[in-house]
């Protein structure tokens, strides 16, 4: 079930019901139970995988915090269960393909591709939460390893297929359940859902429909320089609409049931430097990276500027094979590390007698249009299906020039469109928070604010999101 | 042994060399963006100089250092003299 | 209580003013408006009403073929030994846009096609006529129709009538109604040929096919969406409980007036008309002539005599940005119907501009009036005849 179908929204509204109306204690197996069945809805089979994750990462908490001397032991023991089983479901083909082509580059013959099982949907997010579970357990952050407590954070279904990736700090507290029922709460959820409804159906599927088009084969190999940077940054707008979108819908769902998740963006594309796109694109998983990979890793090589330079290259890397099995995947996570190299050393001239330049208005400017510009060209590998096509792309947006226009107006109008909304929504935003202050400041405001104003706009929303409804249309992120 | 005023005092003065402006107590500083997690590496190697510890930071995470109490607590808790 | 009454208020409401909307149609009111402040011809002019015929006319557009053509099969067999004559092309075969001083309709309009069908009924003559039209349909799905027909005994035509217009080949894709053909198995292999050989035109069809595949659970370990899962039945059981609804089934309608709404807000505040004369480079162009000159290959080599014909351009709307423009595309015609020894009707400049409509108070490009239609039926039937069709 996606969280833009019918029969999940329809749902939604028993369940949530529901929930508020058991005894606190039975909440959280409700909400487990739920979990469950909505990962079976997918795939009845693979509900064993996260089950058997959480067992294992389980055992590994407990006998590493009852056996602190092994720790180190159980806590790897732990990680490489975790690994494998995201390896084998996730990197199998792959690494399978790659020996391949070494081998007929060696004359020898190609091993079998067997087993043909699809990969269990959200995996590469638990995984990660297992493995950050299994991290704080070890620095002591866990006291004890409770398996309903560990099974529930993996399986809270409005962040199982597609994050936010929780830590276990931030959503372990609230797991009881006994947060008590506030209007304002359902509001504040219902605000995200129904805006989360209409960023993908509105914003981030038109924009798909030129985007699957526009980056096939041979329309790469014709695409006009206009054409390549149109699609380059309308691709980029598409997975921001879309995963902001699943983003805002997970948030608003557990919101629905008292629960807080964290934010995962904040304007991507206001970004003022390679840095700070980081620090608003997909900030749980970046938060992840600092946090459990990068922060130890450079901890340990303090003040050697080449070590930073080479961990930051190689877990930009890491972050791109996080999101697919494939080159292009790792080619836009290199590129990414090269684009926080390059600023990390213009920073360090900063301390330097250059600081009156690298702290100039100018400076900042350049940043600011460097890193759209770089982003954008990022996701040029990330979107192609080859390499080669990639080259093309990249190669007519930043050299061969052609010009013309390959697609009618409408497509470049739309980019054009979605583009003046990224830059304006920041500003929207404030508007429409400012706005309902002053409305619930008036007399009787909030109350027209509660029952008039919002489910007139809840369905203004509603009927966007039902009017553009595509069922073939799928998340992006569910895939990775 | 560690005094915690001593700390406390440490943190403030680190903190606000850095950001080049003082910050109370309890104030974010990493997830208000004053202090990106790189510099909570070079804010480790100053606390170390000035306290004369080591602070081995292979076991903690940035949010350890979200603000001066936050940063005054780890400190106590895993600095060790040189 | 208190509580569980506020929530349930928000909810109700909700669901009140959702089904206010649907029943206001407030984009359709928006788009009346606009038409009002900026003086456009009133909206009777866009023919809603068109005259329908299944057995004549593939009726979904291109959202439902594979239903079109049992009718059609149907309608077929029963007049077996007849010349069976088909025609493609985009929406100028199916919608009418009443020019200038026609008069409102009184009853359902009919399209050129439904004219020369009616003239090939009327005489008693021995053929039979279909329109197997899409709007915006591009020289990609005429394709993806003549292979699949050129494999269907039932309803392969014997003539193909392939419209031939300027702005089409900047069209590109097969939409989802289509790709329900796949599951022919002899034409899957076609279509596989077709990506297979990886020319300009194979990208929609490697794309068809991987949707295709993708909804059917068929593309093997990549992934896991759709196809028969419990969530896929249990969506598929709540639309079809949903649609029944009273009103819930025009959000198509709805979808449709809101993309109007955003039309004439370009046309009437940015001065941005549907078509501008420009000039057709890259990726899109070369796609569509590939798909042409398969098309004439694949028809060629199933027996289907293919007639192009060019189709009317409204003389006030200029569509060739450059002398050059025009050149190259009547070049590019004409080589692929003496390369495939095809024959091409020249209607480009046989409607004269009264005889067109107006859309959002520009000539409109595309769409005939009343009179054009009857015109252009009574020109392609005689070019018919001529040609010994």
């Amino acid at each position: 079930m996606q969280f833009n179908s019918y029969s999940y929204l329809l749902l939604l509204i028993p369940a949530t019901a529901l929930f508020w109306a058991l005894p606190v204690p039975w909440r959280r197996w409700y909400v487990l139970a739920m979990s469950i069945l909505y990962y079976a809805t997918w795939n009845a089979a693979f509900v064993a995988v996260p089950l058997a994750l959480a067992l294992g990462v389980h055992l590994a908490a407990r006998l590493l915090i009852a056996q602190p001397e092994r720790g180190r032991r159980w806590f790897w023991s732990g990680v490489a269960l975790v690994l494998a089983i995201f390896g084998f479901f996730r990197y199998r083909l792959f690494l399978l393909a790659n020996i391949n082509h070494l081998l007929a580059a060696f004359g020898a013959r190609p091993m079998s591709v067997a087993w043909q099982i699809a990969v269990p949907l959200g995996i590469s997010f638990y995984s990660f939460e297992a493995i950050s579970y299994l991290i704080d357990a070890k620095q002591g952050r866990i006291k004890k390893s409770r398996f309903s407590d560990l099974y529930l954070f993996i399986m809270f279904w409005p962040h199982l297929m597609a994050g936010p990736i929780v830590r276990f700090r931030e959503l372990g507290p609230q797991l009881d359940f006994a947060r008590p029922f506030e209007l304002r709460m359902l509001l504040r959820g219902l605000d995200r859902l129904v805006w989360g409804l209409v960023q993908k159906n509105l914003f981030a599927n038109p924009l798909g429909s030129w985007v699957d088009q526009g980056f096939l084969h041979n329309a790469v190999r014709n695409n006009s320089t206009v054409d390549s940077w149109a699609l380059a940054v309308a691709f980029g707008l598409q997975i921001y609409f879309d995963f902001a979108a699943y983003s805002n819908m997970a948030i608003g769902v557990a919101q629905l049931i008292g629960i807080v998740l964290p934010e995962n963006f904040r304007f991507p594309y206001h970004a003022q430097s390679p840095a700070d796109f980081w620090n608003r694109w997909h900030m749980t998983l970046s938060r992840w990276i600092r946090d459990y990979l990068f922060f130890p890793v450079t901890a340990r090589f303090r003040g050697s500027p080449g070590a930073l330079y080479a961990s930051l290259l190689v877990v930009m890397a890491l972050v791109g094979l996080w999101h697919g099995a494939g080159w292009g995947f790792v080619a836009w996570g290199v590129l990414h590390g090269a684009y926080l190299v390059l600023y990390r050393v213009w920073e360090s001239l900063g301390e330097t007698r250059l600081a009156a330049v690298t702290k100039s208005r100018l400076a900042a400017w350049g940043w600011r249009i460097f890193t759209l510009t770089a982003v954008t060209a990022a996701w040029v590998p990330f979107r192609t299906a080859t390499g080669a096509d990639a080259a093309h792309m990249l190669a007519g947006m930043f050299g061969r020039f052609r010009f013309g226009f390959s697609y009618p107006m409408d497509f470049y109008l739309l980019v054009l469109l979605m583009a003046l909304f990224c830059v304006v929504e920041p500003f929207l935003a404030e508007s429409w928070t400012r706005a309902e202050n002053t409305i619930a400041a008036l007399r009787g405001g909030l109350l027209a604010h509660s029952y008039l104003l919002r489910p007139a706009i809840y369905a203004c929303g509603l009927l966007l999101f039902l009017i553009f409804d595509d069922r073939s249309t799928q998340f992006i992120y569910f895939q990775f | 042994m560690l005094n915690p005023n001593q700390v406390r005092k440490a943190a403030q003065e680190v903190v606000a060399e850095m950001i080049g402006k003082k910050v109370g107590d309890a104030d974010y500083l990493i997830s208000s963006g004053l202090i990106d997690s790189l510099s909570i590496l070079k804010l480790i190697g100053n606390l170390e100089n000035r306290l004369s510890v080591t602070i081995p930071a292979g076991d903690l995470q940035p949010d350890d250092f979200e603000s001066v109490d936050f940063i005054t607590d780890t400190v106590l808790r895993v600095a060790r003299s040189r | 209580m208190k509580r569980a009454v506020s929530s349930i208020v928000v909810v109700a409401a909700t669901l009140v003013c959702l089904s206010g909307l649907f029943a206001l149609q407030p984009f359709a009111r928006m788009s009346d408006g606009l038409d009002r402040v900026f003086s456009a011809l009133p909206a009777w002019t866009q023919v809603a009403n068109m005259f329908r015929d299944p057995t004549t006319q593939e009726v979904s557009r291109g959202d439902s073929p594979i239903d079109s053509f049992r009718t059609l099969s149907a309608s077929w067999a029963a007049h077996s030994g007849a010349v069976r004559v088909m025609l493609m092309g985009n929406s100028q075969s199916l919608m009418t846009s009443l020019a200038p001083g026609e008069s409102p309709p009184s009853g359902p309009e009919k399209t050129y096609p439904d004219h020369i069908a009616d003239r090939y009924r009327q005489a008693g003559s021995q053929k039979l006529f279909y329109r197997l039209s899409a709007g915006g349909m591009s020289y990609q799905e005429m394709l993806w129709y003549a292979m699949y027909l050129s494999g269907r005994q039932d309803i392969k035509p014997d003539v193909l009538l392939v419209q031939l217009n300027y702005q089409n080949f900047v069209n590109g894709g097969i939409r989802g109604g289509m790709l329900a053909l796949l599951s022919d198995s002899d034409f899957r292999h076609k279509v596989e040929a077709i990506v297979q050989r990886n020319g300009a035109d194979a990208d929609a069809f490697a794309e068809a096919l991987h949707t295709f595949d993708r909804f059917q659970n068929r593309s093997g370990p990549a992934t896991t969406s759709a196809g028969q899962t419990l969530g896929y039945r249990m969506e598929t059981g709540f639309r079809r409980q949903l649609d029944r609804i009273p009103g819930f089934n025009s959000r198509g309608a709805i979808k449709a007036s809101f993309v109007l709404l955003m039309t004439q807000c370009r046309v009437y505040f940015l001065h941005l008309k549907s078509a501008r004369a420009r000039t057709l480079t890259g990726s899109r162009i070369a796609a569509s002539r590939a798909a042409l000159a398969d098309l004439a290959e694949v028809c060629g080599q199933s027996g289907i005599r293919v007639i192009l014909f060019e189709a009317p351009t409204n003389p006030a709307v200029p569509l060739y940005l450059t002398p050059d423009d025009d050149r190259q595309y009547h070049e590019f015609t004409r080589s692929v119907a003496s390369r495939f020894g095809l024959k091409i009707l020249d209607f480009e400049h046989s409607i004269p501009a009264g005889e067109w409509g107006m859309s959002l108070n520009v000539p409109d490009p595309l769409h005939l009036g009343r009179e054009g239609h009857r015109r252009l039926a009574g020109l392609m039937c005689a070019a018919l005849d001529q040609n010994g069709v």
